[in-house]
């Protein structure tokens, strides 16, 4: 997993719960980088499921809404260090439908090793989209969180559902519906 | 939280981010060393390339010299300015040795073309393809292609054109060849009576299809641009198609070929023979597909009427009069019809028993036979021979009579394969052919028996069939006869022409009876009455003749006999009327002279005979007149003989009346003539006769105090009947045929010759007509006389 994500995740549980859970949670976490991180490294996911479930019962809010938190929170460092993303399409349907096929492209040449989810598009209409969300990492709880916030800043309404379609959540069906208000 | 824990989680995070830090800047450093290695990399391939260049620029330049194809460079008027050795063998000119300029060696019907091309090039550059015709030093016209290029200075202005042209003369008589062949396969093609077409694979629609399929099919060619021939295919026939285009796809064929039908767009159905192949590619793959459709809707109703004639052979095999077998080379049964089950008591029907062992089969059914034994061995012997035997006869227990015919056969390579038997029940022929000898033998009997001679000759007169009674009428033998021409039995030549007369009458179908005279073998003439006629065989042609012969010499004989008696007879007569004439003329003299006499002895000694004298000479003078009339009767009679010697218009009426005043009528007598008494054909003396005899036997017997006599007629259509009636004495019913005979006289009249009515009678007949009478005694008599117009 790209050193981005954990020291985002760090920073995040730094600016949210203090820098003292976040010694707390990588002591707890027996971690085979010792917590040292960049983010052009890459290292163990392994590692991101021990300290989430360490900062679970730390802070005792549910991994899944960790996780979704978190998600919202990334969202804000992608605005950050690839604006012109967002510049290229029209709408944040347009933007979904195209991750597959544009933005993991993209993220591809940066990041040659990077493993990354899967959405694979089951239905698509002017206001609605239907995708299939694969990955071994289970982790659609992210993916829902960057979908609303892809709403938000478009300045657009989605009702975002999720279904999933095995149980330990690596195979889940999303269907976002555009709400008008 | 004590400040102590306070540094020490700090430090800790401190600890990290300085690890993290060294970290990152190892990473970068890893990949600024990366980078630097594959600057390095580039730089020396950068190198490589540059030098690559030079080398081909050089190499290009030495190609430029030898190139194959022809390099020019030209100035801009098209005088040459360098050419490679190629060009020079092209164009046969050098421009080291003179001046060539590439306009003049234009053909002159491509000089415009050219100075299009030319201003093309000036202004893009650059011209490819250009193509023309040149013609070269020694006179050969060439098509060249060529790519050409503006060669400018360094200012950019366009100086000279170098191009490279290309020999394309075989190439466009080859094209051209092509071009002859496509149109020759595209005539083959259309013209067909095949159905073609072609498709590629995975493609909707036919890439060609021709006329012949467009008519079979009913559709256009437009029409099968979105249809595949196989979609037409009759929904019976889908799955068949279907199974084969899957092998043909798998790779499994490279074609087939089917019998199948196709729905017409009028929804008729066509039955093809259908040829698919497949065109492959390099990789084994399916790039066409060509299907050649042929309409095989009258081959297969003939094929079909095959079956029905097959199907109908088989029936009349089966239901043969006849009973049929066929065995193989190991005497297993291959056919054999009902009616030979019937003949050899099989319950089983025909079919039930194919494979049966015949030998086993003949032994079973051998006490069928009237000699079991026999009929084994003799079928086991035939079988072994391997000879056509025929009409072999098999008596049956029951009284059946079979013929067997058998017949071996043989394969092409003349092997044996088994053989035939067939079997027909006889009796009834075997019957009636005994019956039919029986009757034959009758009739022999009759015909060598009968008392006519009978003769059968063939066309050319050879004598085929005698009889007895011929032998005997004809003194030859039966031996000597036969076989020969009957003309040579004919001793004189007319006897020949005659036959040779015959028989072409017989040929014409003519039959007839004729007389013939013919010499017997003893010299001997013999009448035959003989009565021939064509004899003809079954089909209706004449072979011959039949004569069925009669001696008559006996009736011949006869025959002559009577005609010299006829002769003698009329000698006679006419020697017997001469001498009538001589007598009564001889016998009138005498009588004459003996009146005369008695008239001068009345005369001259009136005085001196006594009454009684008188009344003798006068009786005298009666008789002698009674004499003479009957010397006169007689003689008119013998003078009527049936010469008609004399025709003449006869006016009746003026006969009658001419007769009035010849005989003697008494007064108290009336004689009533008919006036419209008609004019008839006849001798007027004869006719006079008539009348005056029957006129007067009328007057003479009145013994009324008022006689009447009176003479009429009645018109036939055919005769006249005329009548003359008396109120007379009458004649007796007995006498009405007698009085017509000669001297015969009723009563005693004076001038009675009895001699009157036979003359009458005679000149009647004369004359082929009739006379009958109508008489009452006392009350008067009616002489009808009927004569022919």
């Amino acid at each position: 997993m790209k050193g981005i994500v954990f020291t985002e995740f760090l920073e995040m549980v730094e600016a949210t719960f203090g820098l003292e859970t976040v010694d707390y949670i990588i002591n707890e976490s027996n971690l085979k980088s010792e917590g040292v991180y960049t983010s052009v490294g890459t290292y163990d996911f392994i590692e991101m499921v021990n300290l989430i479930t360490n900062l679970s019962s730390k802070v005792n809010i549910p991994v899944d809404t960790l996780i979704y938190e978190y998600g919202k929170y990334f969202f804000g460092v992608l605005i950050k260090s690839h604006p012109k993303i967002f510049d290229v399409y029209n709408s944040p349907i347009d933007l979904l439908s195209s991750v597959e096929s544009h933005i993991h492209v993209h993220v591809r040449k940066i990041y040659p090793e990077a493993e990354l989810p899967t959405f694979e598009i089951l239905e698509q209409t002017k206001d609605s989209i239907q995708m299939l969300y694969k990955s071994e990492r289970a982790m659609y709880m992210f993916a829902q969180a960057l979908i609303e916030k892809t709403f938000e800043h478009y300045h657009d309404m989605a009702k975002v559902s999720l279904e999933k379609l095995n149980e330990k959540g690596t195979k889940v069906k999303f269907t976002i519906e555009k709400v008008y208000e | 939280m004590s400040n102590e824990k306070q540094i020490e989680i700090f430090q800790r995070a401190l600890d990290r981010e300085r690890k993290a830090r060294k970290q990152a800047e190892k990473i970068l450093e890893e990949k600024s060393l990366e980078l630097f290695t594959v600057t390095q990399q580039l730089k020396s391939t950068n190198s490589d390339l540059k030098e690559l260049v030079r080398q081909k620029k050089s190499e290009l330049k030495g190609v430029f010299e030898n190139i194959n194809d022809a390099f020019v460079l030209i100035d801009l008027s098209g005088d040459v300015l360098k050419m490679n050795d190629a060009a020079i063998e092209m164009f046969g000119y050098n421009h080291k040795e003179e001046t060539v300029n590439l306009m003049k060696l234009l053909h002159p019907d491509d000089f415009e073309y050219t100075v299009e091309a030319f201003k093309g090039l000036l202004k893009k550059g650059s011209y490819t393809k250009y193509r023309s015709r040149i013609i070269s030093k020694n006179k050969t016209v060439k098509f060249v292609e060529v790519n050409s290029s503006l060669v400018y200075d360094k200012q950019g202005v366009a100086i000279a054109a170098q191009g490279i042209a290309r020999d394309i003369t075989q190439e466009i008589a080859i094209q051209e060849l092509l071009e002859e062949q496509k149109k020759q396969f595209n005539i083959i093609f259309e013209n067909s009576p095949i159905g073609i077409s072609l498709s590629r694979q995975n493609e909707k629609g036919l890439l060609f299809v021709n006329k012949s399929l467009c008519k079979m099919l009913g559709y256009s060619v437009e029409e099968f641009q979105n249809k595949q021939v196989q979609d037409t295919t009759h929904p019976d026939d889908e799955e068949m198609s279907r199974l084969h285009r899957e092998k043909l796809f798998r790779g499994d064929i490279d074609s087939f070929t089917l019998e199948k039908r196709y729905i017409k767009k009028n929804g008729e159905i066509l039955w093809a023979k259908t040829i698919v192949t497949a065109v492959r590619g390099t990789k084994e793959e399916i790039k066409f597909q060509v299907a050649t459709i042929e309409d095989i809707g009258k081959e297969k109703l003939a094929k079909e009427k095959l079956i029905a004639s097959e199907n109908r052979l088989a029936t009349l095999i089966l239901n043969l009069d006849s009973g049929v077998l066929l065995e193989d080379e190991n005497r297993k049964l291959i056919l054999a019809n009902k009616k030979f089950c019937e003949f050899f008591n099989v319950t089983l029907p025909p079919e039930k028993i194919i494979g049966y062992d015949c030998s086993v089969a003949t032994s079973n059914k051998k006490n069928l036979f009237e000699d079991p034994e026999l009929f084994e061995s003799r079928v086991n012997s035939i079988v072994s021979k391997r000879e056509v035997f025929l009409a072999d006869e098999l008596k049956m227990k029951d009284g059946k009579i079979l013929e067997r015919d058998f017949i071996p056969i043989f394969n092409n390579e003349n092997v044996y394969k088994g053989h035939l038997s067939t079997y027909r029940d006889v009796t009834l022929n075997k019957k009636y052919r005994e019956s039919l000898e029986a009757q034959k033998q009758k009739y022999s009997n009759i015909i060598a028996n009968i008392n006519l001679g009978l003769v059968e000759v063939d066309i050319n007169n050879k004598i085929l069939l005698v009889n007895q009674t011929f032998v005997n009428m004809s003194g030859f033998s039966e031996k000597e006869m036969i076989g020969k021409n009957s003309k040579k039995f004919f001793s004189r030549k007319e006897e020949k022409t005659f036959i040779d007369k015959k028989k072409e009458d017989r040929k014409q179908g003519i039959s007839d009876s004729y007389e013939f005279k013919f010499t017997n073998r003893w010299g001997q003439e013999r009448y035959w009455l003989v009565s021939g006629a064509p004899n003809y065989d079954l089909k209706g042609n004449i072979i011959g003749s039949i004569g069925v012969l009669l001696d008559i010499t006996d009736n011949k004989i006869l025959e002559f006999q009577k005609e010299s008696l006829l002769k003698k007879l009329r000698e006679s007569n006419e020697e017997l009327e001469e001498y009538a004439h001589i007598v009564s003329h001889d016998l009138k003299s005498p009588l004459r002279s003996i009146s005369a006499l008695t008239s001068w002895l009345k005369e001259d000694y009136e005085n001196v005979l006594e009454k009684e004298g008188i009344v003798n000479l006068n009786l005298i003078e009666e008789t002698v007149e009674k004499m003479e009339n009957l010397i006169n009767d007689i003689l008119n009679y013998s003078s009527i003989n049936n010469s008609l010697s004399v025709i003449e218009n006869v006016s009746v009426c003026e006969v009658v009346n001419h007769i009035k005043s010849l005989i003697f009528i008494p007064n108290h007598v009336e004689v009533i003539v008919d006036e419209k008494l008609p004019v008839i054909k006849a001798d007027k003396t004869r006719i006079q006769q008539l009348f005056q005899n029957l006129m007067g036997n009328a007057v003479n017997y009145i013994d009324k105090e008022k006689g009447i006599v009176e003479v009429s007629y009645v018109e036939e259509k055919e005769a006249y009947i005329f009548s003359i009636k008396d109120n007379g004495v009458g004649i007796p019913k007995e006498y009405h045929q007698k009085i017509f005979n000669i001297f015969q006289s009723l009563g005693n009249h004076k001038d009675s010759t009895g001699i009157g009515l036979s003359i009458v009678k005679k000149i009647v007949d004369m004359y082929d007509g009739d006379i009958w009478l109508e008489s009452e005694q006392g009350i008067g008599t009616t002489f009808f006389i009927k004569l022919r117009k």
